[in-house]
This record gives structure tokens, C-alpha cells and sequence, in this order.
């Protein structure tokens, strides 16, 4: 800002003294004597330090610039210079500086009142222009300082939901453990001992006698069979089915990204699930997190809603959240990737900002 | 043959994506319906088209031929019927097409003959002399058609041409559209008047932020979210075998009785209402309200995008 | 072919605009009416020639040029011009700075050489012509004399004093009353207007939603741009053409004798102020554009003199500037020496201006079509 005015200030000075000086019949020393006073005063000006003192010297130069006016109209041409000044330790007055800088018209005449009104017509352009750049400037600033904040905060509560993460997916699997051990233990364990004792039997009894220990051979079989009936069972039992797998493992994802977040959320679906591939559902469980994740950064929303549809020819899978949207959506990287994954199945995805903010993923799928 | 090949066609604005490589193909002689709602990218794709605006990527091709690189061929077998009037009101109707049928290449009487020709198939041809400052907002979408038609293009593109426009003028143009369509012309017909675009096409795109997100026929389009229409019959004494009558008609999947109300789900695609109807009065019950439930594409485009077409 | 009928177009268009017709017709036609009417008094006595006086230095000592020049002076002096000579000690070039004379005149060993005063350009004018065809005279006598010395007197002889006054129609009452000079200086004005309607050449289209047809009819992007300025330029060198008719024939204004370098002058400006528009209207997109170019064009013809003849009083500084900045003025200075100077040549740099900047504007108007999408 301060180069600029000077930059100009500068470039005005010259005109005025080339104007007045060198344009003269006769040259006149006292001009070049006010000139240089006038320098000095500017120098001063940036010299000082505190913006009492600043505004004193800028009102000095002005009562000197108007003392000169008397002397040679020229002077008049840098007036408007100090009052953009002035006016930019009062923000918020444009107007007012505008009034001011006119005053001087009145004074004026002819030919030396066109130059003046040109002269701060054009200041006051270049005075405006720059107040709105640096205006800009400072809130940029600020945006940074906020978004670094930002940055920080989320990269610490990155760390600390990583290391609950951790923590929360070895318990599960310490339960998980020890639920299977305590059913291979209860059923599958008890059966082999008891084989396997009437087995020690047998072979005690192999020889002394044949009979009885080929009936307790074969109650061993017996019971082993059953054993592995067992076995088959459990397995059974603890695999769970693949749309359940699907379903199961996105609401547990969307429940745990709320308890993460603080953000309602509710997750509804409606069809026949079990037409989805598992290929459809990892893509559908990636781009539901994604959406969540975009919502909870970006859009300032409080809850957000996931809907899953088989519709005839078509799964739909929508994550619409209440916040701000945006009118004109512009991809981000998330956004290209959830398009990229969903192309490899013929699906497309829509997002789309106008009530809230919605991404829709839609995958064809081919009945008969 | 396809009359219009778009491949992977983008368009950006800055960093907004208006079209978002789109593919698209449309066949000789087809009505080809673009269904979106306003701003979803139609306007700007058939700007491209017609080389309003450059792609950022992509590739389009007019009867097999790159528009950009043979774009002369392109332009002359292309006809636009821009969205807004692009008529001067200072000249008259005649001078009007007869200007832009020129730029075609046409001279002499080829030139005239064609005119009359454009102005007499949309019915101004008694207001041939006239300026177009004093026709209704009717005649002069008219007008805006037949200087897009006077050089006999093989592809015409109709952005909206019925917007804000009286039923009968509209009714005018519609039927102008299936006799253009009859004569031979490829016609693309945007509209975010389902309605229209239901009546008239015979393929249709749903276009929706820059992507097709569904195209077909329209039972196609509609067969998309449910291939299952209910109907539901009141009638005045049922009788109780009526159900199992029902359940041999064609497409008839399950009927519901419930005293005087029978609900039959049946196959969209088979058109059965009447059999279903005759079989009832044949049965000797009278009917008192008939109500067909059936998608049509205004549900088909809310079911897809979660949106109404005109938000 | 499409250029042709793309520009016949225009040209329909615009007669049968009946605003613009009246605006670009009607308006500087009732303005030249009333400004001549009754700015009569700023024009008359101001420019009779009696007031001509010459100041001249003779450095020859005598000789054939001293002696054919104290002849052209007799003989001038007939029609009311005075040639002083220079008494001893002053500077001919402060007098005239001083305004006690018109001009200053120097003759030397190597020929004339002539001083004018840039505060009357007018007399200096007259005088600067009346001394050319002298200096052409005197050229063909030299010429005459190293052949045949017998007949140099008969060559001025033959032409005597009244030739270069004829010549210079002084004799025929031409002053440039206010009529002549505002039927001058508003033609030249609504050649400048060209400006006003170009920059919505293509702008118009777009508003009209016709240029999506331009744009997708087989018809280069180039062909359309030059119909669209060939029109404009014929239409609006009709307008001049007929302000020149009605003001010559009706108002009776002077309007000289080499019709055909006027309107070539004219036919230039009016290139050049279509270029302006076209150029400003690129470069400003939207509808801003027009008014800023009617703000300039404005500003172009006050400082110009369309309004009241404002040049040689300004002298220098920034006001001189500024008025040898309008265009108006270029071709005003340009046309005044052709009418009343006689002074053929005196059109050549108007027209080169005219020219030049009309092939940057136009330059620049392309440059930027050629990026931009659509028309």
C-alpha cells in the first residue's frame, strides 16, 4: 500500500514540477525551495513512527500544500494525495474523502480545474482500487491463519481417533476370540475328550477283548462324527452372509463416523439387499464414507442421512446430509475417485448442492 | 447410420464441470429427448454441438464426421432452434428465413422456393411481409423454426422451443416436430417439460450435472425403478371368484380383494387395463372408479436424483 | 458472397432503425441549424483577410527572388494583406509569438521559409497557400529562366497578382461563416459517431439471440465480421454523405472544390471510429461498453470543436493536448486546409491517422474475436 501511494505520489510530483518549473518563462528558485520542503515532509511522514504522529504530518503537509496553492495553483494537484492518506486511518468513509478532495474545485478556474478534477478522479480510482486490494489481502491472511489452525486441530484429533481405532478393533477381536474359543472349548472340546478316552480304552482292550473294544470303537467314531458335524456348524454359524456383511459393516462404519463426529445419522434401506455383489458393496461402503468424510469437513452440517435402494434396474445408494451445499460443486479429489470407482461397474455418481448437500451413487445391475 | 456421435465430451468453466464426459449416440430418424432440469448441462452440450462453444475434451461427430475438423459439413446438415428467439424484428418473416437460408449456400429461386417451403410448413406464410414486432409470442417461436429448417438440415436441435408459449402453439409445434421427423430429419428435443418430451420421443436421455444418468425408451426409463404398475378397481358388488378370473389376463402378476376394491399388480410393460376391465363387466360388475398407478418420467427422474425435475 | 449479404443486411437494418436515423440524421442537421444560426456573430470580421499582417525578412539583398516577391507583395496587398518589413533589431519569430502578426516570412539565399502562428491558423493558413503558389510560380520562372531569359517576364506577367488570390478563392467572399464551419465540424462529428452503433455490432446479435445462428450457419467467424463492418462503414458514410448534401445544398455551406478528398478523409474516419466501437466493445465485454464509448465519442467531439470551435484559442498545455487527441480535430484541421487552404496534401496525414489507428483497433477486435467462444 505504501509503495503504491508513494509509486504515485512519486509519479504526480514530477508532472507538477515539470508542469510548473520547466513549462516557466522564467525559472523560479522559490518553487524548487517548496519542492524540496515538501520532499522533506513526505520523508518525515514515513519516518515517523505511530499513527498519531503520522496523521499530524500528513495534516502539516496538507496546511503546507495549501500555503503553496496560494503561491502557484500547481500545488493544489497534490492535495488529494494526503487526504487518501488521511482517510485510510479511518476506513469505512470513501464518500467523505471523496467530498473532501472536491473542496478545492471551488477555488479553481478554468483549465487548473479540469487538471484538478482529473487528477483526483483518477487518485481517487487508484486509492479505492488499492484499499479493496489490501482489504483482500488482509482477509486472505486471515482465512490462512484459520485454515492452519484448522490443519492442526485435525491432524491431532486424527492421532487420537487412529489410537481408539486401535484400541476399539483389538477389543472387538479379543471378544470375537474368545467367544469362538469358548464355543470350540464347550462343544467341539468336551466331544474329543470323550473319543478320545474311549480310544485309550480300545487300544487297552484290543487284544484282551476284541468285542467290547470294537463297540467302544465305535462309539469313538460315533462321537467324533458328531464332533465335526459340529465343527461344521459353528463355522457355519459364526460366517455371516454377504449382504449382511454389506449392510452390517456400512452401518457399523456410519455409526461409528457419528459417534466420531457428533453428527446425526440414520441409515435406511429398502429392496432386495441380497442382489448386491460384494464388489457393489465395497464400492458402496467407499463412497458412503467418503460422502460422510466430505460432509463432516466441509459442509457444516449436524446429521446426515444414508439410503440404500434396489430399484428394478438400478442400486442407489445417497448420502444427503442439512448442510450449507454450494451452488456449483467443484470436483475435488474425493469426488474423482468415488466417480472412478463407480465407473468400473457402468454406475455413475451425482453430487449435488442444492438442499444441502446430496452425493448419489447409482449402479446399474442386470436382472435375468 | 448415427446422426450424432458424442464421445466422452467435458465441458469446464473455470473448475466447474458443466458437462461431465458425456457419451451419447443418436440414430437416423429417431425424436432423441434430453430430459434435465434446468442447468443440468443440456443447453451447454448442445452448444458444443453446434459449435457455439469449444469442448474442453471430447470428441463429437455429425453423420460420422468430426465437427471440428469437416466443421462446414457439419453446420450445413445441422438445424438450431435456439432456446430463446433468434429472430431480427426489424426484417420480415421472409427476409428473415430468407437471410439465414442463404448463409446455407442458397441463391436464386432454389432460395425462394425454400423459403415459402419453411414459412408455409409453420403456417406463416400469409404473414410472409409481415414484421415479427407484432406476432404473438406463438408465431414468433413459428418463425424461430422455420429459419432452422429452410436449408433441409438431417439433424435439427430444438432447445426448449415451447417455453412460455399458449397450448395451441404448442400443439402446432409438436405436431411440426413429427411431420419433420416424417420427412426425414434426425430431431434432438430438449425440454424439462416431461409431458413433452413422454409424448413425442422415441429415446430419451435424463441428464442430471453434466452425465446421463439413464437412457432408453421411455419404458425402459421407466422399467428402471419398477417394472410393476398397480391398478386399483372399486367396483359395485364383486363377486368373490372375480380374483381368479383376473389372475389368467397377460401381465397380471397378484389381485387383492378386499370386498368391493380389487388391487391387481401387473407388468408395466403389458397394456392390459382394457382386458382387465372388459373381463370385470363381462363378469356382470358394475365399475365405479378405476385408478392406474404408474410411473411415469417425472418419478423415474425424482427416484434417480432424489430431485423434481423442476427445482 | 455471405460477406455481401450480411452487410446488405446491416444496412437494411439500420434505415430501418428510425431512432438511430434520427439521432445520427435528424439531430446534427437541427444542430448545425442552430449552432450556425446563432453562433453567427463568433465567425463574422474575426476572419476577414484585411486583417492579415505579414512580417518579412529579405536576407537576399536584392536579386530575382527579392524582386518577383515585392511584386506578389503589391499585388496582395490589393486584396487587404500587408507585408511589413522586419525593422532592425526585433526577432520575426517573437512578433508573431506576440501576436502582432500573422506570420513571418523569411527569405533567404535558400528560398522562403514561413512562420505561422498556431493562435490563427485560419489567416496563417491563407497565407501559407498564397505563398506556395507563388514559391511554384517563382519555380516555373527559375526554370524558365535557365532556357529561355526572354520569356521569364511574360511568365508573371501572364499570371499578375490576381492568380494567386484566384487561386486561393479569397476573392470569391469566402470566409467560413459559422454555417460552413458547423456544417464541417458536425459532419466530421457524425463520421466519429460510427463509434456509437459499432460497438453494438456484435453485441446486438448476441442480444438477440441471432448470433447463434450466425455462428452455427456454414459462414466463417471472418466472414461475418466483415459483412458486419462493411455494413456498418456503408451505412454510416451514408449518413455523412447525406449531412454533406443537405448541408450544401440547403444550408448553402462551403463545402470547396476537391469534393472527392473530403469524402475520401471522411471514408476514413468513419473506419476508424467503426474500429474504435468494435474494439471497445470487445475489450469491454457486456453492455458498459456503449456507454463508455458514447461517453468518449462525447468527450471527443466537445474537445474536438463539434460544439463550438475550441482549438487555437487553447494554445498549449493540457488542453491542446487533449484537443489534438479527438479525432474530430484531426479531420477538422485536415478538411479546413483542403476547403479554404486549397491545400490537397493537408488531408493526407488525417487520413493516415485514421487509418493506422483503424488497423489497430480493427487488429485488436480480431486478436480478441479469434480466442473468444462463439461470436
Amino acid at each position: 500500500m505504501e509503495l503504491w501511494t508513494v509509486g504515485n505520489k512519486t509519479i504526480l510530483l514530477l508532472f507538477v514540477v515539470i508542469a510548473t518549473y520547466f513549462t516557466a518563462a522564467q525559472p523560479d528558485p522559490w518553487i524548487v525551495l517548496l519542492f524540496l520542503i515538501y520532499s522533506a515532509l513526505n520523508l518525515m511522514l514515513h519516518i515517523v513512527k505511530g499513527s498519531r504522529l503520522k496523521q499530524g504530518a500528513i495534516v502539516l503537509i496538507e496546511l503546507f500544500l495549501i500555503g503553496c496553492a496560494v503561491y502557484h495553483p500547481f500545488f493544489t494537484l497534490l492535495l488529494p494525495f494526503g487526504c487518501y492518506e488521511l482517510a485510510t486511518f479511518y476506513p469505512r468513509k470513501n464518500g467523505v474523502v471523496l467530498l473532501v478532495i472536491l473542496i478545492p474545485l471551488i477555488f479553481l478556474r478554468d483549465s487548473m480545474m479540469v487538471l484538478y478534477m482529473f487528477v483526483a478522479a483518477l487518485s481517487y480510482f487508484n486509492y479505492v482500487l488499492v484499499r479493496q486490494y489490501m482489504g483482500r489481502i488482509v482477509r486472505q491472511e486471515d482465512e490462512n491463519e484459520l485454515i492452519r489452525k484448522d490443519m492442526h486441530r485435525l491432524a491431532r484429533s486424527l492421532n487420537e481417533n487412529r489410537d481408539f481405532a486401535r484400541a476399539s478393533e483389538y477389543m472387538v477381536k479379543l471378544e470375537e476370540r474368545s467367544r469362538l474359543t469358548q464355543q470350540i472349548h464347550d462343544g467341539i472340546g468336551h466331544a474329543m475328550t470323550g473319543a478320545l478316552i474311549q480310544m485309550e480304552a480300545t487300544k487297552r482292550l484290543l487284544h484282551s477283548d476284541p468285542h467290547t473294544a470294537e463297540s467302544l470303537l465305535q462309539n469313538a467314531i460315533g462321537i467324533s462324527k458328531e464332533a465335526i458335524e459340529e465343527i461344521r456348524v459353528t463355522l457355519k454359524n459364526n460366517k455371516p452372509p454377504v449382504e449382511q456383511l454389506g449392510l452390517s459393516r456400512l452401518k457399523t462404519a456410519v455409526e461409528a463416523f457419528s459417534g466420531k463426529t457428533g453428527m446425526m445419522t440414520s441409515v435406511v434401506h429398502d429392496g432386495n439387499m441380497e442382489i448386491i455383489t460384494p464388489l457393489q458393496w465395497k464400492i458402496i461402503y467407499e463412497n458412503v464414507t467418503e460422502a460422510l468424510t466430505n460432509s463432516a469437513k466441509y459442509s457444516g452440517a449436524t446429521s446426515a442421512h444414508v439410503e440404500i435402494r434396489v430399484l428394478n434396474r438400478f442400486i442407489k445408494a445417497v448420502v444427503s446430509d442439512n448442510g450449507q451445499g454450494s451452488s456449483k460443486i467443484v470436483k475435488g479429489l474425493g469426488l474423482i475417485g468415488m466417480e472412478e470407482r463407480t465407473a468400473s461397474v457402468n454406475g455413475t455418481v451425482i453430487a449435488d448442492g442444492s438442499q444441502g448437500f446430496t452425493v448419489t451413487t447409482l449402479i446399474p445391475y442386470g436382472r435375468e | 447410420m448415427n446422426v450424432l456421435d458424442i464421445r466422452g465430451l467435458t465441458k469446464k468453466f473455470g473448475e466447474f464441470v458443466a458437462v461431465d464426459n458425456m457419451s451419447l449416440t443418436v440414430r437416423e430418424g429417431e425424436i432423441f429427448g434430453f430430459l434435465g432440469a434446468n442447468g443440468a448441462g443440456k443447453s451447454t452440450t448442445i452448444n458444443m454441438v453446434s459449435s457455439l462453444l469449444r469442448p474442453s475434451s471430447g470428441e463429437i461427430r455429425i453423420l460420422d464426421r468430426d465437427i471440428t475438423k469437416q466443421s462446414r459439413f457439419a453446420k450445413l446438415n445441422l438445424g438450431i432452434v435456439p432456446q430463446d428467439l433468434a429472430i431480427y424484428e426489424d426484417m420480415t418473416a421472409y427476409e428473415n428465413v430468407s437471410f439465414f437460408a442463404g448463409l446455407y449456400g442458397l441463391r436464386g429461386t432454389q432460395l425462394k422456393e425454400r423459403t415459402e417451403e419453411a414459412l408455409e410448413f409453420v403456417g406463416l406464410s400469409d404473414k410472409a411481409k409481415s414484421l415479427p414486432k407484432n406476432f404473438s409470442g406463438g408465431m414468433k417461436r413459428r418463425l424461430n423454426i422455420a429459419c432452422a429448417i429452410a436449408h433441409k438440415p438431417k439433424l435439427i436441435i430444438m432447445d426448449e422451443p415451447t417455453v412460455g408459449i399458449d397450448p395451441q402453439s404448442r400443439n402446432y409445434i409438436l405436431t411440426s416436430v413429427r411431420n419433420l421427423n416424417e420427412s426425414g430429419c434426425t430431431i434432438i428435443y430438449t425440454s424439462h417439460y416431461m409431458e413433452e418430451v413422454e409424448e413425442i420421443c422415441s429415446r430419451i436421455a435424463i441428464v442430471d450435472h453434466g452425465k446421463i444418468i439413464a437412457e432408453g425408451t421411455k419404458e425402459q426409463l421407466k422399467s428402471t425403478i419398477t417394472d410393476v404398475k398397480d391398478i386399483r378397481i372399486e367396483v359395485k358388488s364383486a363377486q368373490p371368484a372375480a380374483a381368479g378370473v383376473l389372475k389368467a389376463i397377460p401381465g397380471v402378476r397378484t389381485v387383492l380383494q378386499e370386498e368391493n376394491v380389487i388391487r391387481i399388480h401387473s407388468d408395466a410393460a403389458v397394456d392390459n387395463l382394457n382386458r382387465i376391465l372388459k373381463q370385470l363387466m363381462d363378469d356382470g360388475m358394475e365399475i365405479r372408479s378405476v385408478e392406474e398407478k404408474e410411473p411415469n418420467l417425472e418419478t423415474v427422474f425424482l427416484t434417480l436424483t432424489g430431485r423434481n425435475l423442476r427445482d | 458472397m455471405n460477406i455481401l449479404s450480411i452487410a446488405f443486411k446491416e444496412i437494411k437494418q439500420d434505415f430501418r432503425d428510425r431512432r438511430t436515423l434520427i439521432f445520427m440524421l435528424g439531430f446534427p442537421i437541427i444542430l448545425m441549424l442552430i449552432l450556425g444560426l446563432a453562433l453567427t456573430n463568433a465567425f463574422s470580421g474575426d476572419l476577414s483577410v484585411g486583417d492579415l499582417k505579414v512580417v518579412v525578412k529579405d536576407t537576399t539583398g536584392g536579386g530575382q527572388l527579392s524582386e518577383a516577391f515585392a511584386a506578389f507583395t503589391k499585388e496582395a496587398g490589393k486584396s487587404g494583406i500587408t507585408f511589413d518589413s522586419l525593422p532592425a533589431g526585433k526577432n520575426g519569430r517573437t512578433e508573431v509569438e506576440n501576436n502582432r502578426y500573422v506570420d513571418y516570412v523569411e527569405l533567404s539565399g535558400q528560398g522562403i521559409s514561413l512562420y505561422g502562428s498556431s493562435r490563427s491558423t485560419i489567416e496563417s493558413n491563407i497565407v501559407q497557400g498564397m505563398l506556395t503558389s507563388f514559391a511554384d510560380k517563382y519555380n516555373a520562372a527559375a526554370a524558365v529562366a535557365q532556357t529561355e531569359p526572354a520569356q521569364v517576364q511574360a511568365v508573371f506577367a501572364g499570371g499578375a497578382g490576381s492568380d494567386y488570390i484566384k487561386e486561393l478563392s479569397i476573392n470569391a467572399n469566402r470566409t467560413p461563416g459559422s454555417i460552413d464551419y458547423y456544417a464541417l465540424a458536425l459532419t466530421v462529428m457524425v463520421g466519429l459517431w460510427a463509434a456509437m452503433p459499432a460497438g453494438g455490432l456484435i453485441q446486438r446479435e448476441i442480444g438477440r439471440g441471432t448470433a447463434v445462428r450466425l455462428v452455427t450457419a456454414p459462414v466463417r467467424k471472418s466472414e461475418i465480421f466483415a459483412g458486419k463492418v462493411l455494413g456498418g462503414i456503408v451505412t454510416n458514410f451514408l449518413f455523412v454523405i447525406v449531412i454533406i448534401v443537405f448541408s450544401k445544398y440547403v444550408f448553402k455551406a462551403y463545402w470547396g472544390e476537391h469534393m472527392g478528398i473530403v469524402l475520401i478523409v471522411l471514408l476514413s474516419e468513419v473506419i476508424m471510429a467503426l474500429s474504435l466501437g468494435l474494439a471497445f466493445s470487445y475489450l469491454l465485454k457486456g453492455s458498459a461498453s456503449r456507454g463508455i464509448i458514447s461517453l468518449i465519442v462525447q468527450l471527443m467531439s466537445f474537445f474536438g470543436g463539434a460544439y463550438f470551435p475550441i482549438g487555437d484559442e487553447a494554445g498549449g498545455g493540457i488542453m491542446g493536448f487533449l484537443v489534438n487527441l479527438s479525432p474530430i480535430r484531426w479531420g477538422n484541421h485536415g478538411l479546413t486546409q483542403v476547403i479554404y487552404g486549397n491545400d490537397v496534401s493537408a488531408a493526407w496525414p488525417a487520413v493516415g491517422l485514421y487509418i493506422g489507428f483503424a488497423i489497430l483497433f480493427l487488429g485488436a477486435s480480431i486478436a480478441v474475436m479469434r480466442r473468444r467462444e462463439g461470436l
